[in-house]
């Protein structure tokens, strides 16, 4: 009698526990609480890739650049130019900061000497690409509010679509950005990025691909819709969770020969 | 004969096979660049047609130890002569705290565009002063080490070696001075290599919020010679009797930051020469050198940045004295003699993949009244290929450094192939 209560108990105990689990499965999520999860979502602590840049014209022309990157969660990138023989041995070193802009520092070797980057220099393309400085930096939540403007699916991804507007004191080059959020795993795989004047600028979009436990890019495209340019940024020999050590994000290791 | 030997010690370690070594790797790059002058008021159709080869080798062995060469290979093809040199040739150990490069080498000092007061560590070659200034630098035998801790970088540098900055000369088009009677300097006096003789540096680097800040020392020669001049019964007239070497120290700090949406750095450097009380009219005063700068981005490709220099002379009693401390060769520490300046320097990007520049560059003496201006084009029709078309055009009054060059208006075209 007393194991059949046991038994009783407990799998009623497992119901209620399925069903707290349930519940909260189905809770909505707030658009304000899917930002925060895309931007806590769980992500390498380091990461090591080999980069190739193409520069694609609208004629269909290409200019290819290669590099290595090394990227300490999404606080700390370095990365070093391989090719072409006139870039290389240029390196740039970001590390973003909670509660201000990114540090950015550029060297190239003909001056001999690592350079900041200035805020307002940011608006700058990055090296001919697509990319402007401020594209490679890290957005903060903060900085910005949020709006979910429908779900849509992208491929086999079903997707919300969240609007994100700079808040007044935020210096940026966009007016809003709208976003498409995989809900699987809280990941941006396309964005839209919209000039002072609101009108729709660059396109992102980003094809991703599994390495050990994480979900990492394996191509990121920019098109700028008024030149008719776009940039393609190919991962490659990826390798995650290395160990890292946190100094060779400084301005010393940008200069040293590899 | 002692750097020869150097040299070619350095040069084998970069060649020799690390057997211990997993990772040794060797790279040869570098790059081939024509360039072709015509001077305004020249009778002749080409004035300089010079082919530059810089070679650079690259080594590795682990993740620790790497060896750079870099040599230069000139061929001037008006006078059909030939010239090579290293201008680099180093060892670097790195550890996590700790970078050490041992060699010939380069340092380039300060935050300010082109004008760097704190740049003293190598002399420049002022023979050719539209020359790019990464060339111009003369490497020295020197023991680097950067060491790293907390936020903080120590830099501290031993330069066994002194040489002085190569003037041009007297009779050349690019001469800053003139003497009457002289076409030639005579050789300078330079100081006994003694220990005691060798100079050091010292520079404490850091970020604090979005500032890059450092503090700087340096305790060695002043690498322009300071003349003596005697007094001549026969023609009634002081001359040259001699050039000589002073100790010099100089305190240094520089910045670069942001303000707003606004560029900004600065840099400075005092110079504490051994005439500390500015009383010994044989060696230069000490004096106090600043530069101030800030750049903007108009929209999203055109890029602006202006600076202005000064220079002070402390202890001066007089105008007399003022005028003969500011003579030209007194100070050349910044590559051009000027004690009043400003720059200016105006670039946009153009093209698909923004290969191509258009620039313009002009330097402003606001004591002597003149100005230097340089307009070019650089496009890039291919990766790792560029040709620069531009001018550089002199103008003002006759006692300015650019009024002196004049008649050195010129136009020109640099091909340079990169691999």
């Amino acid at each position: 009698m007393k194991a059949k209560n046991y038994f009783i108990l407990c799998t009623l105990g497992l119901f209620f526990l399925m069903g707290l689990k349930s519940v909260r499965c189905q809770e909505k999520l707030t658009t304000d609480q899917i930002m925060q999860k895309v931007d806590t979502r769980i992500i390498p602590k380091d990461m090591m890739a080999m980069m190739k840049m193409d520069l694609i014209d609208k004629k269909g022309n290409v200019r290819s650049r290669a590099m290595k990157t090394y990227r300490m969660s999404d606080d700390k990138q370095i990365m070093w130019f391989l090719e072409p023989a006139d870039v290389k041995g240029s390196s740039f070193l970001r590390l973003s900061h909670e509660d201000r802009d990114d540090d950015m520092w550029l060297y190239l070797p003909a001056f001999g000497k690592v350079r900041r980057i200035a805020s307002h220099a940011k608006s700058g393309n990055f090296m001919g690409s697509d990319f402007t400085y401020e594209d490679l930096g890290d957005r903060k939540l903060k900085d910005y509010t949020y709006k979910l403007l429908k779900e849509e699916t992208i491929g086999d991804k079903a997707c919300w679509v969240i609007e994100s507007i700079p808040k007044q004191d935020v210096t940026t080059d966009y007016a809003k950005i709208v976003s498409w959020i995989w809900k699987d795993d809280y990941l941006a795989v396309k964005e839209e990025f919209y000039d002072k004047k609101g009108n729709l600028k660059k396109v992102k979009s980003i094809d991703i691909q599994r390495v050990d436990k994480y979900w990492v890019p394996s191509k990121v495209t920019m098109e700028d819709l008024k030149s008719e340019h776009k940039t393609e940024l190919l991962f490659d020999q990826i390798s995650v969770d290395t160990g890292l050590k946190n100094e060779i994000f400084d301005t010393s290791y940008m200069t040293r020969i590899y | 004969m002692k750097r020869i030997v150097f040299l070619t010690i350095v040069i084998a370690l970069g060649f020799v096979p690390y057997s211990h070594v997993n990772a040794q790797t060797y790279e040869l790059r570098g790059n081939l660049r024509q360039w072709v002058k015509i001077f305004n008021q020249s009778p002749y159709a080409t004035d300089l047609l010079e082919t530059r080869l810089k070679l650079e080798l690259l080594s590795t062995f682990g993740q620790n130890t790497a060896f750079r060469a870099v040599n230069h290979y000139v061929y001037d093809g008006l006078k059909k002569s030939n010239d090579w040199y290293f201008q680099e040739a180093y060892i670097d150990y790195y550890s996590r705290t700790l970078d050490i490069r041992l060699g010939k080498q380069v340092i380039a000092w300060g935050k300010a565009d082109e004008i760097n007061p704190t740049d003293i560590l190598n002399p420049q070659n002022l023979t050719n002063i539209t020359e790019d200034k990464n060339i111009r630098k003369i490497g020295l035998l020197s023991l680097k080490t950067d060491w790293k801790f907390y936020d903080f970088v120590l830099e501290g540098i031993w330069k066994p070696e002194f040489q002085s900055m190569q003037l041009p000369p007297l009779n050349s088009q690019w001469a800053f001075f003139t003497i009457p009677g002289l076409s030639e300097l005579p050789s300078p006096s330079y100081p006994e290599n003694k220990l005691e003789n060798t100079e050091w540096a010292l520079k404490l680097s850091h970020t604090i919020l979005m500032y890059d800040f450092s503090v700087s020392y340096f305790d060695g020669w002043d690498n322009i010679f300071t003349p003596v001049l005697v007094f001549n019964p026969v023609t009634q007239q002081m001359q040259l009797d001699r050039l000589v070497f002073h100790r010099t120290k100089m305190f240094g700090a520089d910045f670069a930051g942001s303000i707003h949406s606004v560029g900004v750095w600065g840099e400075f450097a005092y110079f504490r020469t051994e005439d500390t009380g500015g009383t010994n009219p044989y060696i230069k005063n000490p004096y106090l050198q600043y530069v101030v700068g800030a750049d903007y981005t108009f929209g999203y490709s055109i890029k602006a940045n202006v600076q202005y220099f000064q220079e002070y002379i402390t202890k001066v009693d007089d105008d007399v004295e003022e005028e003969s401390e500011e003579a030209i060769i007194s100070k050349l520490g910044i590559g051009i003699p000027l004690q009043q300046a400003a720059s200016l320097r105006i670039e946009k990007k153009f093209g698909d993949y923004d290969q191509h520049r258009v620039e313009l560059f002009g330097f402003y003496d606001i004591k002597d009244q003149g100005m230097m201006l340089q307009p070019k084009l650089v496009v890039s029709p291919e990766d790792a290929f560029s040709l620069e078309i531009g001018m550089v055009i002199f103008d003002g009054d006759k006692e300015s450094i650019f009024g002196r060059f004049g008649n050195n208006d010129e136009i020109y075209l640099k091909c340079i192939y990169s691999f």
